[in-house]
């Protein structure tokens, strides 16, 4: 009894090692579409960024992330971002968003949804996941300076895929 | 041998399992005393556990909450969630614990606000701030059509964990909802929820329509109301219980602008959430005190505009206005706010805001706050941030500095 419930523990702990996944989850844009992950991901790399039109440091950061989208978009990086406003705020997104200027798609996860798969808890959250939709990088909070990380980050990992690629 | 060959299994099979699990916890120590009040000892101590564990596509969740004082009369420790999942890009079955919507929440919703605690005013006693749904749900969304139906009885979030019996979940409610996408940037939908309590049974509908127009104009717009009851259709009196919500925005250049309409009726189900169309402030003079809605009768506009330019320059202007009559009274809510940024460089942002209101309800006549945010990036991970905020109000004097 004593090796089974070892064994149970084992398999538990050893699944923690490795790291988490997108899911191909659907959700709907601005324009009242439904859209899937599988359609907006990008080749290499996709970098979801949860955000609210109430937080302060994710709208201080989005302005980053759409120079990095502009920067990074033909390298094979595909931006997304995901709204996590409550039906309170839901009229005001998409004029946010254009005075925002995103670039890039942005989805509408109200009830929470794509939030509680991917364990995220504090806004705003940027997840980089590489094209087999591992989860590679997860930053929450935002502080002025974090853009450079995310940006050596979104280096690292291209500079990963191509010598990958080269194998 | 047995022994090994059940750690081998145990190794081999999770590293093709690909299951994850995650381990989230809130705890909270208060120490204190409340004046005035008998026992007025505050000590107290919170713990909230999260458990979840993903294999494939099948997640369970657990939530374990305990709450405890040196007094030991409230204390309690109650495995509040449990929930097991199946969800696949267009198929998503629950059973257990879950949060769930209805159109724009005229009818149902259920929310979590991780990590937030709420308070029960008269015991003291500590939970967590969720209103979730135990039953079953079955969800199923394609490019065309979305399908949602479920069963189950929704939390009544303002009695805490320890209270017993069904009074935290007296409702149970039987809902369907479709919302069907035919025609490009269109979608119409529908809801029927029925409501048993107490042996009494209750039934509402309600139908939506969202779309994109010519000039990138988009609309949402919800009707929902009691079934039966005398209740007409479509009526938008003080006669009928009903709950109207209407939505437009518009982008244009640098310019955005949303506009906002609301009439609730006789619409207070304990488990919906209408949308308030109050602005949600970020600055801490005005995020502490807000107006709560009223969907036994309201009615409301609220208007916004953005302007954002080139330069890195923004605006923003909000108007909101909400007359409510719970009684015999008619409360009026009004809030005007502008907020301009200027940005002086790429690495430092100027933001000035200007707030008035008054509410009625809280005797605030008039409410003024002001504020003033300086932002500098000096080097990468360093910068500096200087926040002044003034709120005084009229006729209560209250005032306050953040």
């Amino acid at each position: 009894m004593r090796n089974i419930i070892f064994a149970i523990f084992l398999f538990i702990v050893t699944t923690t090692v490795f790291a988490g996944k997108v899911p191909d989850f659907r959700l709907q844009n601005l324009d009242n579409k439904t859209v899937s992950y599988s359609q907006l991901k990008g080749k290499k790399l996709t970098v979801i960024d949860f955000w609210a039109t109430w937080c302060k440091p994710c709208v201080r950061s989005i302005p980053k992330l759409v120079k990095l989208h502009e920067q990074y978009e033909k390298q094979g990086v595909q931006f997304i971002g995901v709204n996590v406003d409550g039906t309170r705020n839901l009229p005001k997104i998409k004029p946010f968003v254009h005075s925002l200027k995103i670039a890039y798609p942005v989805l509408l996860d109200v009830n929470n949804d794509l939030m509680n798969k991917l364990k995220v808890t504090a806004m705003p959250t940027l997840i980089i996941a590489n094209a087999e939709d591992e989860i590679i990088f997860f930053h929450q909070g935002y502080r002025p300076g974090d853009e450079k990380t995310i940006e050596a980050e979104i280096k690292k990992l291209l500079a990963a895929a191509e010598s990958a690629d080269e194998k | 041998m047995k022994n090994r060959l059940f750690i081998w299994l145990a190794i081999f099979g999770a590293g093709r399992a690909w299951a994850q699990l995650a381990i989230g916890n809130t705890a909270e120590y208060q120490v204190g005393n409340l004046p005035f009040e008998k026992p007025n000892d505050l000590t107290a101590f919170y713990n909230q556990l999260n458990l979840s564990y993903q294999w494939r596509d099948w997640r369970g969740n657990i939530k374990l909450e305990r709450f405890q004082r040196p007094r030991k009369d409230k204390d309690y420790t109650e495995l509040t969630q449990r929930s097991l999942r199946y969800a696949n890009r267009s198929l998503d079955l629950a059973l257990g614990n879950f949060y769930e919507i209805i159109g724009r929440g005229l009818l149902l919703r259920s929310y979590e606000i991780p990590g937030a605690l709420l308070e029960n005013p008269g015991q003291r006693i500590r939970y967590g701030f969720y209103r979730d749904i135990e039953g079953a749900l079955l969800k199923y969304q394609s490019e065309r059509l979305d399908l949602k139906l479920l069963r189950g009885k929704p939390l009544l979030n303002t009695f805490p964990p320890n209270f017993t019996g069904d009074l935290r979940r007296r409702h149970l409610v039987d809902a369907v909802e479709t919302k069907l996408r035919l025609i490009p940037d269109w979608a119409v939908g529908g809801a029927y929820l029925r409501d048993h309590r107490g042996g009494k049974l209750k039934e509402y509908g309600a139908v939506s329509l969202s779309g994109n127009l010519p000039h990138e104009i988009q609309l949402y717009s919800e009707y929902a109301q009691r079934l039966g009851g005398g209740n007409k259709r479509f009526d938008l009196s003080d006669h009928s219980s009903h709950a109207f919500y209407t939505s437009v925005n518009f982008v244009a250049g640098p310019f955005g602008l949303s506009a906002e309409y609301k009439d609730y009726n006789d619409f207070f189900l304990q488990y919906n959430d209408p949308p308030p169309l109050i602005k949600e402030h970020p600055y801490a003079v005005l995020n502490r005190s807000t107006h709560f809605i009223e969907p036994r009768n309201e009615t409301g506009w609220q208007m916004e505009i953005f302007l954002n330019t080139a330069q890195g320059h923004t605006a923003v202007f909000n108007w909101t206005r909400a007359d409510s009559r719970p009684f015999q009274n008619n409360n009026r809510f009004e809030e005007w706010f502008a907020e301009f940024g200027y940005a002086l460089d790429e690495q430092t942002t100027v933001k000035t805001f200007f707030d008035r209101s008054e509410d009625q309800l809280l005797f605030e006549k008039d409410r003024y706050a002001a504020g003033l945010y300086l932002e500098r990036e000096w080097l990468q991970q360093l910068g500096t941030s200087l926040d002044e905020n003034l709120r005084r109000a009229g006729q209560t004097g209250a005032g306050a500095f953040g």
